[in-house]
């Protein structure tokens, strides 16, 4: 936190100065707590806002609270736009969201919260400040009141290929006629080799791509065995992510239980089309597929031909 | 021109008095020129100038608004092994 700067001069009557000075506070001097307690009313200020957030991640709308302290001042009228850290030219003001500034947004604060919403779809991500100043007679008063928060998008992204593991929504209809559909229908075994099963609703809004549902230890080991699966492809891959110190390790056998690998090939990382086994000199071939988890979650494997991408397929 | 010491009195929550020690003088104006830690800069012009015992006093309207709150400490979301998988119930659960 930077501090406040002061410098005054004063002029006589024929317009020469007579005195000047500079004077430096920080703002803790400056917002004096007459308690010695960190809380917004210790603190002499007159408004409060607050942005409903610090981060938006893929949030169409950003919001705040804004108030007067009625007890210090009665009304108050304010200003407000935001703008990005490295400018001032705001970005929002009278039309908010239309991407292209205007004017300050100015509105008559009361002592209960007001909430405002500002649209940010189509906004960089990076910090963006919201700038409050005070109206008096219709002039702008005083310092900005800035309070920051951030747009982050850029490493998130709304789910477009929910994997299907297993069964079909027509199925799920059936067995749960009076339940809406899920928005990402998938269902997964929860125990390939007796053919138990489970229905899966993924209930997070946003995934990352190629994450849905995924299989993961209720403690930290489990071994999932597929049934039997036909070759048709020439690489074992999968998707799927370890914790520390955690793995996955990749078994193959045939019906009768013969290891295909060399030696189980393990597993550790975040990777959503891993090739883990070399199956071209066993096209055809019913293999069973042993995956021994070990604080790790497996989203789906494929056996997959060529760069094709991986996803869940049904055997 | 004298090189004075400054300090700082709060009226109330709109005003404030910057007293100058200015030794032997009178004014009819001040300018104040304050500058935000974030850079914003406000300069205000005033008549509100008085004088007393050697010093001046210099009153400008500056409401404390208080952008020294809510500072949020970080401000990255580390996207790590994991994030993003989505939990799993049955229909119904």
């Amino acid at each position: 936190m930077g501090a406040y700067r002061f410098h005054v001069q004063v002029r006589d009557a024929g317009g020469q100065a007579v005195a000047s000075d500079d004077m430096t506070l920080d703002p803790l001097t400056f917002f004096p707590s007459d308690r010695m307690v960190i809380a917004v009313d210790a603190r002499p200020q007159i408004i409060e806002c607050a942005p409903r957030q610090f981060l938006y991640l893929n949030e169409t709308h950003m919001a705040f609270m804004i108030r007067i302290r009625e007890h210090r001042v009665s009304r108050c009228n304010v200003q407000v736009d935001i703008v990005t850290r490295e400018g001032n030219t705001p970005v929002a003001g009278d039309t908010p969201g239309s991407g292209n500034g205007g004017a300050p947004r100015r509105f008559r604060l009361h002592h209960a919260f007001q909430n405002q919403s500002v649209p940010i779809e189509g906004w960089d991500d990076g910090e963006y400040w919201i700038r409050v100043c005070t109206l008096v007679n219709g002039e702008a008063v005083g310092p900005y009141c800035v309070r920051k928060f951030w747009i982050q998008r850029d490493e998130l992204v709304p789910p477009t290929a929910p994997i299907e593991l297993r069964g079909d929504l027509d199925e799920y209809r059936k067995q749960y006629p009076n339940h809406a559909d899920p928005p990402y229908f998938t269902t997964w075994e929860d125990d390939w080799a007796t053919g138990k099963t489970t229905t899966c609703l993924p209930a997070a809004a946003t995934i990352k791509p190629y994450r849905g549902a995924h299989a993961e230890p209720t403690d930290t080991r489990r071994t999932i065995t597929t049934r039997p699966i036909r070759v048709d492809g020439d690489t074992l891959r999968i998707n799927a992510s370890t914790q520390r110190g955690g793995s996955i390790t990749v078994r193959v056998e045939d019906d009768s239980g013969q290891s295909l690998l060399d030696e189980p090939v393990r597993f550790t990382g975040d990777d959503v089309a891993a090739t883990v086994a070399d199956l071209s000199t066993h096209g055809g071939a019913a293999i069973r597929i042993h995956f021994d988890l070990d604080r790790a979650k497996l989203y789906a494997f494929k056996i997959a031909q060529g760069q094709e991408m991986i996803k869940g397929k049904e055997p | 021109m004298y090189d004075a010491f400054m300090q700082l009195i709060e009226q109330d929550c709109w005003y404030k008095t910057l007293v100058l020690d200015t030794g032997a003088g009178d004014g009819a104006e001040a300018r104040v020129i304050v500058t935000q830690p974030q850079g914003y800069t406000q300069t205000i012009q005033t008549s509100d100038v008085s004088f007393a015992h050697g010093s001046a006093h210099v009153t400008v309207m500056y409401p404390l608004i208080d952008e020294s709150r809510y500072e949020p400490v970080a401000r990255h979301v580390e996207r790590r092994v994991g994030d993003g998988c989505v939990s799993v119930s049955r229909p119904g659960a």
